[in-house]
């Protein structure tokens, strides 16, 4: 315990299961990250006029999406 | 009288249906390339890093889109464990969570089986061999993080190979093109593309225009 009343409630409430979830869960929001910037420099090497914004769309949206997933998270969980 | 038979106009021409594509793609040789597109002679809409302005693309190639059916087989098997174990009951009571958690790991399950399919799709994506008019371009693309552009101009290549080894690359007609170049890098290889002859001919064909030239 930290003696800290509002750090010690959150780890009080906090069970293995929702500290993986979160673990798992910031990982694949870095990953994302790495990716999306993965996208946007192979797009300056190369390009397909209508395509590449799909690409940089769909990595956009998941990266939103799992970070969403992790703001909706820290609400419920 | 209706006439029975009228002999064909010889001035005339045959066919008019048959001769209009033929007149198209004589004013307007480019194809688009598709997301999907594995193989397109003349593409249109592509760049690459450090085209000049005179350069044209004559040849676009990735991977045959058959070599992807592995990761795909996979994305689809694990997306589906979880659907057969909802069917099957599966008890998870001995895990000691709340539903509201279980469903939250199967949305993050989903998000990282979307990921893992996404980043191959993307390994598939920019792995790219482009010919051009001045030189041959390869884009390699692996595991996330290796990226590697190797370029070099067609008076460069010596010679152009390709092999096409066993019954699913037969039957697809896809196989790996060599180019031997005289440059820093030895060769040029163009793995699993689609129609690996064509390719040959056509780097062929370069070079012979670029020597008589």
């Amino acid at each position: 315990m930290l003696n800290i009343p509002i750090i010690d409630n959150i780890i009080n409430s906090l069970s293995i299961a929702k500290i993986t979830f979160f673990a798992l869960n910031i990982a694949l929001i870095v990953f994302l990250i790495v990716v999306f910037i993965q996208v946007r420099s192979l797009e300056r090497i190369f390009k397909e006029t209508h395509d590449s914004t799909i690409i940089r769309t769909v990595a956009g949206l998941m990266l939103i999406f799992a970070i969403s997933l992790f703001l909706l998270a820290i609400v419920i969980l | 009288m209706p006439d029975i038979f009228v002999a064909d106009n010889k001035d005339k021409p045959k066919n008019e249906h048959k001769q209009q594509p033929e007149s198209r793609n004589y004013s307007s040789p480019h194809n688009r390339a598709r997301m999907l597109s594995a193989f397109c002679e003349y593409p249109s809409g592509i760049y690459f890093a450090n085209q000049q302005k005179d350069e044209e693309v004559l040849l676009f190639l990735r991977r045959h889109f058959i070599t992807n059916t592995f990761w795909i087989i996979i994305a689809v098997v694990l997306s589906l464990i979880p659907i057969i174990g909802i069917l099957l009951r599966f008890n998870l009571t001995f895990l000691n969570v709340s539903p509201i958690t279980i469903f939250f790991y199967l949305i993050l399950y989903y998000m990282v089986v979307l990921t893992f399919a996404f980043v191959q799709f993307l390994s598939w994506y920019y792995n790219i061999s482009l010919v051009t008019d001045k030189r041959i371009v390869d884009i390699d693309f692996y595991g996330l993080l290796y990226k590697n552009v190797a370029s070099t101009t067609i008076n460069n290549i010596e010679d152009v190979s390709y092999t096409q080894v066993g019954a699913i690359r037969s039957f697809f007609d896809y196989g790996d093109v060599v180019v031997q170049t005289a440059g820093t890098i030895s060769h040029f290889d163009f793995l699993a593309v689609p129609h690996p002859q064509k390719v040959v001919r056509i780097i062929e064909g370069l070079i012979t225009k670029r020597k008589n030239a």
